[in-house]
């Protein structure tokens, strides 16, 4: 892997461990357009083969982020559209327009699962979450708003990312509190429900959730509190788990008595069975029934659908 | 006599000990107070007023003042704005983040501006897939050189302005332009030197979406956790209207120590900052590393060897008031360059108001000699100036190691162009005053 491939995955995990797969997605599109806009001296036909290029750089990243993923091919159906006579200039319009097109479209199916994920928000709710994505901010936010009465319970992972979830919270004056992640079962009993999204749904039936969501998970079947997982259908992938990319690191860790190598995981993968419901923005499917979203979501679909 | 030995010595080994480090620099100089007094050089009484309190004051009140507009994460805001303008071109950052950087020392200390710079220098050097190397080299060159056009960008401006009773104008009309000159001259002197090294990334569109994706990251890590809107607006406005009062000092007549209070205690209040945590970012160490040296001095002063040092300074220049001038500039550079410039210019306010009893050189350009040299001077080498050795330090945990070497390499030629300008303009301002 080249030293560029690296850099990039290594930041678009950084961004999606603290933002999530919906914001990184954006990010992604907006420095896109900002290095499209940059890009000078180069012919049409070296243009379309940098951004080619860059596009299968960036739908290999580990882990793999499949709304961005399958929105991509519509950037690369737009550029195989382009014709060799075009300015480059105008070349780069029509790539920066579909590029706010599918990004509309990935906002628009965003709220419509916000909007029918915060229906799941009941009065006395005690939630627990474990990483915040955009579409669960938004869940919150509308519930708050529609003047539903609800706590949240964060667990605790990193500072930074545990920060971020408080200072939204706090930022809407949505009740919260915080412990350690590891220290969950203590608090099941109060717990009715855990909210959790994901990076992908995988054709095998698992999802590809933050690192830690397992644990979370587990604690929650064995107290017998639902698990309900908001995810938009681009998300779904129609490849296993175990091609899902999940980065894995060797830490060489020094201590006093003895070295030894620790293997770290940037995300968990999370049997299907074990979630209670799945949401997404067309409905809700459990574990059985979901099957017949991977149909409906397949690459041929996102090809010819109409932004 | 023997007073006069006691004291010589006690400030060599406390010169020595600051030097080497062995004890931090406030427990050095303060060792040596403490040594001068109970050794009979100086008594208590004696010693206090030796403190220039105006210089503390000043030091202590502008050490607030940028702690809170530091908090509301200001300076960040506008590297950041300045990472995006940058679009991908090496020169363009290199220009930038020069002219910031200058900007920025000569407002506030050079320690505090290479603190702000150099991780998101690094952080989108490496995005651009450059070596950060010489950018931060840059920067601390550029930083030292800032620093010598206000009264507050350095602290041996503010030694020098405060024991001299100068005004911020009077800095900005004769450190200001030189210091200007030197920047621009030194940035085409690195550019021109490196020109190899600054290709633009504007023909490859990876490179470009990894530095634009990096500056989105640099902008969550030091700005959206930081940024508080509303009190960086008022500390923008204290800070401001701070840099006002001293620009009408000639009609205030306040003293710039008590402008920089008045400007301290109304960003306290306004922003209801947390005094606690405020006071935390002050750096007392330093402040009592000069106090103690201004006590220190003054056994020097009273026992007579400020005297002699004066006497021989001005038998070298064989009398030559031109050449006394350019002495001062080259000695003073050449010994920053090597030994901290603090102490050095703590000796050299006495030594150089002795000398002007005897000649009557005009403008004070004396003064203005020393503060050009002592400041280009910590451009000589890495440990000429301690934003140098902090500007290091940083890309060192950053797993980018900057030799003694590499540093020489692009800060000695700098600090040669400095002071041959400097020289230059003494003697224009020489001829021309004279």
């Amino acid at each position: 892997m080249s030293e560029i491939q690296n850099r990039i995955y290594s930041l678009m995990r950084d961004f999606e461990e603290l933002l999530g797969a919906n914001q990184t997605t954006k990010l992604v599109y907006m420095a896109l357009i900002n290095a499209l806009r940059d890009l000078k001296d180069v012919n049409n036909e070296a243009m379309k083969q940098q951004i080619l290029w860059l596009i299968k750089v960036i739908r290999n990243s580990e882990p793999r982020i499949i709304a961005l993923n399958k929105t991509l091919l519509k950037v690369e159906q737009e550029i195989a559209n382009i014709k060799g006579n075009l300015h480059v200039e105008q070349c780069k319009y029509n790539i920066v327009q579909m590029i706010h097109r599918v990004t509309a479209h990935i906002n628009s199916v965003q709220n419509m699962l916000a909007r029918r994920g915060a229906g799941y928000i009941q009065d006395n709710d005690v939630i627990l979450i474990h990483s915040i994505s955009s579409t669960l901010y938004n869940m919150l936010l509308l519930a708050k708003k529609d003047g539903r009465k609800f706590s949240v319970v964060v667990a605790k992972q990193d500072r930074k990312k545990t920060k971020l979830i408080i200072r939204l919270l706090e930022k809407h004056s949505i009740d919260f509190e915080v412990l350690p992640e590891f220290a969950v079962s203590h608090v099941m009993h109060r717990i009715n429900k855990v909210f959790t999204g994901a990076i992908s749904v995988t054709k095998d039936k698992y999802i590809v959730a933050n690192i830690g969501s397992m644990n979370i998970v587990l604690e929650a079947k064995n107290n017998n509190v639902p698990v309900y997982v908001f995810v938009v259908t681009l998300k779904f992938s129609h490849k296993s788990y175990s091609q899902q990319h999940i980065h894995t690191k060797d830490v060489m860790t020094k201590t006093d008595i003895v070295n030894y190598r620790m293997t770290k995981y940037s995300h968990d993968s999370i049997p299907l069975k074990l979630v209670d419901k799945i949401i997404t923005e067309e409905g809700e499917y459990t574990s059985r029934s979901v099957s017949e979203v991977f149909e409906k979501v397949h690459d041929k679909q996102i090809m010819q659908m109409k932004l | 006599m023997q007073e006069a030995w006691i004291a010589g010595a006690i400030f060599l080994v406390v010169y020595i000990a600051v030097m080497t480090e062995i004890v931090p620099k406030a427990v050095a100089s303060l060792a040596g107070v403490a040594a001068v007094i109970v050794l009979g050089v100086l008594s208590f009484e004696e010693s206090v007023p030796f403190v220039d309190f105006e210089t503390i004051l000043l030091l202590m009140s502008m050490m607030v003042i940028v702690a809170v507009l530091r908090y509301t994460g200001f300076f960040s805001l506008i590297a950041m704005s300045l990472a995006k303008a940058t679009k991908g071109s090496p020169i363009k950052m290199m220009v930038f983040f020069a002219i910031v950087a200058a900007v920025f020392s000569a407002f506030l200390d050079n320690v505090t501006t290479i603190i702000i710079l150099v991780p998101i220098t690094i952080e989108l050097t490496i995005a651009m897939g450059l070596k950060p190397h010489l950018f931060v080299v840059s920067e601390a060159i550029i930083a030292n050189i800032g620093g010598a056009a206000t009264l507050i960008g350095d602290p041996p401006n503010i030694m020098i302005g405060t024991a001299n009773g100068f005004s911020f104008n009077q800095f900005l009309v004769y450190a200001g332009p030189i210091a200007a000159i030197v920047a621009v001259f030194s940035v085409l002197y690195i550019l021109a030197a490196n020109r190899k090294l600054l290709k633009p990334i504007d023909r490859s569109i990876d490179k470009l979406f990894v530095s634009h994706l990096s500056i989105e990251k640099i902008k969550f890590d030091y700005i959206r956790h930081s940024i508080k809107s509303k009190t960086m607006s008022r500390s923008f406005i204290v800070f401001l209207a701070t840099l006002g009062m001293f620009f009408l000092q000639p009609v205030t007549h306040l003293q710039p120590g008590v402008v920089a209070l008045m400007g301290a205690i109304v960003i306290l209040i306004i922003t209801k900052a947390n005094v606690e945590k405020v006071l935390e970012e002050i750096e007392w160490s330093t402040l009592l590393f000069f106090a103690g040296l201004f006590i220190l001095v003054g056994s020097l002063e009273k026992t007579g060897i400020i005297n002699s040092i004066a006497e021989l300074i001005f038998r070298w220049s064989g009398g030559n008031e031109l050449v006394l001038l350019l002495l001062i500039l080259w000695v003073g550079g050449i010994t920053s360059g090597i030994l901290d410039n603090i102490p050095f210019t703590a000796t050299m306010i006495p030594v150089l108001q002795q000398i002007q009893q005897t000649v009557h050189i005009p403008n004070n350009l004396l003064w203005w000699a020393l503060v050009l040299g002592v400041a280009f001077g910590g451009n000589a080498t890495i440990i000429g100036a301690s934003a140098n050795i902090i500007a290091v330090g940083i890309a060192k945990k950053h797993n980018h190691r900057i030799s003694f070497m590499e540093f020489f390499k692009t800060s000695f030629p700098v600090f040669i162009i400095s002071l041959v300008l400097s020289s230059v303009y003494i003697i224009i301002l020489y001829r021309w005053l004279a």
